[in-house]
């Protein structure tokens, strides 16, 4: 009884291998004549024609402009030209977009906070009542020369440090 | 190649696109679908292997026609990859609940069903030397694995095996060396 070589069973593999190919039953062979067809025809649902792509972008355009024509929140006032709003119609989606994903982290935000905090203060009456009271070494860690739109500064030229 | 491989495209822009692509896919799908058994020891999944492979394989249709049987070939080795990775994870993730994969699927009735055209002797002995195979390759690391499917299953050249696998010829052999050597121990009966 002769020993197999790698070649024998390198052969017996192959021709294995083909003859299953061949005898394959018939349901496995209709499963696979449907996915092919499934394949292809998805295919042709994901290719577009050519002018699909403008014609998209010409109705996205118009959604935005309607989107943004019956607004009257002042967004004309914060940087839009309100006169001429056909000229800016993506600006309105970008500035809303902005609006609503505020960054809410961040050195960015936590200055935006000190900011309008600072200006809350500014036009609180009681503050600069408590103010007067404070003692004059009182130091909050707060730098108002830099803070912009902050009060005169009276007394010493150093400049007030709360 | 050596007259075992898939079937090649005629020449190039023989026939319009949509046919031409339905041709070469009709022409190895079975082959795929075999491979994909092999390695992967079950029939839905190999259905899906082959099915998704297709998909894929058709965002290279661009690619010239005579690129396509190592490009596609490729992408199902791919697919057959990511099935294995899942059925993994769904072993382990179904062993922490004490479930057993095959508890839950079964054993597909529809891939018991013997193929018909030989005698039921010579359909046993060969669905016997096909569960072998089966059972010697998936216990391959999947290189060797890969390696001895599409170069000496799927007759792929040496060139192309070796970009199906994204790796050198010589990477190729050593793989094919390694399998045959492992084999050799697996299917010390076959000659």
């Amino acid at each position: 009884m002769s020993i197999p070589t790698d070649d024998d069973r390198r052969r017996r593999a192959r021709a294995l291998f083909d003859a299953q190919v061949e005898a394959l039953d018939g349901a496995t062979a209709t499963a696979l004549r449907a996915r092919r067809r499934e394949a292809l025809a998805a295919m042709a649902t994901l290719r577009r024609p050519s002018w699909a792509w403008p014609a998209s972008g010409i109705a996205t355009a118009a959604l935005a402009l309607m989107l943004w024509l019956p607004r009257g929140d002042g967004l004309g006032t914060e940087g839009v030209d309100a006169a001429a709003p056909t000229s800016a119609a993506p600006a309105p989606i970008a500035l809303e977009a902005g609006r609503v994903e505020e960054d809410v982290e961040g050195p960015g935000a936590a200055a935006r906070f000190a900011d309008g905090a600072i200006a809350e203060l500014e036009n609180d009456a009681e503050f600069y009542a408590w103010l007067a009271t404070a003692p004059d070494d009182l130091d909050l860690g707060l730098d108002l020369d830099n803070t912009p739109n902050a009060p005169p500064v009276q007394g010493p030229q150093e400049g007030l440090t709360l | 190649m050596d007259g075992h491989g898939p079937a090649r495209p005629l020449s190039p822009n023989a026939a319009p696109p949509e046919m031409a692509l339905d041709g070469f896919l009709a022409s190895v799908e079975r082959r795929g679908f075999r491979m994909a058994e092999l390695a992967l020891g079950h029939r839905e999944d190999a259905l899906d292997a082959v099915q998704d492979a297709m998909i894929a394989f058709l965002g290279y249709r661009e690619r010239p026609q005579s690129e396509w049987p190592a490009l596609f070939f490729s992408v199902l080795r791919s697919r057959i990859t990511d099935r294995h990775r899942r059925n993994t994870v769904r072993r382990r993730v179904l062993a922490v609940f004490g479930v057993r994969d095959d508890e839950i699927d079964g054993d597909d009735p529809i891939a018991q069903l013997a193929d018909a055209a030989p005698g039921p002797a010579e359909t046993d002995e060969r669905q016997r030397a096909w569960k072998a195979l089966g059972l010697a390759l998936r216990a391959l690391p999947r290189r060797q694995r890969e390696a001895f499917l599409l170069r000496e299953l799927q007759g792929l050249s040496g060139a192309e095996t070796a970009a199906a696998m994204g790796c050198s010829e010589g990477s190729v052999k050593t793989h094919l060396f390694r399998a045959q050597a492992a084999l050799r121990a697996q299917l010390d009966d076959w000659r």
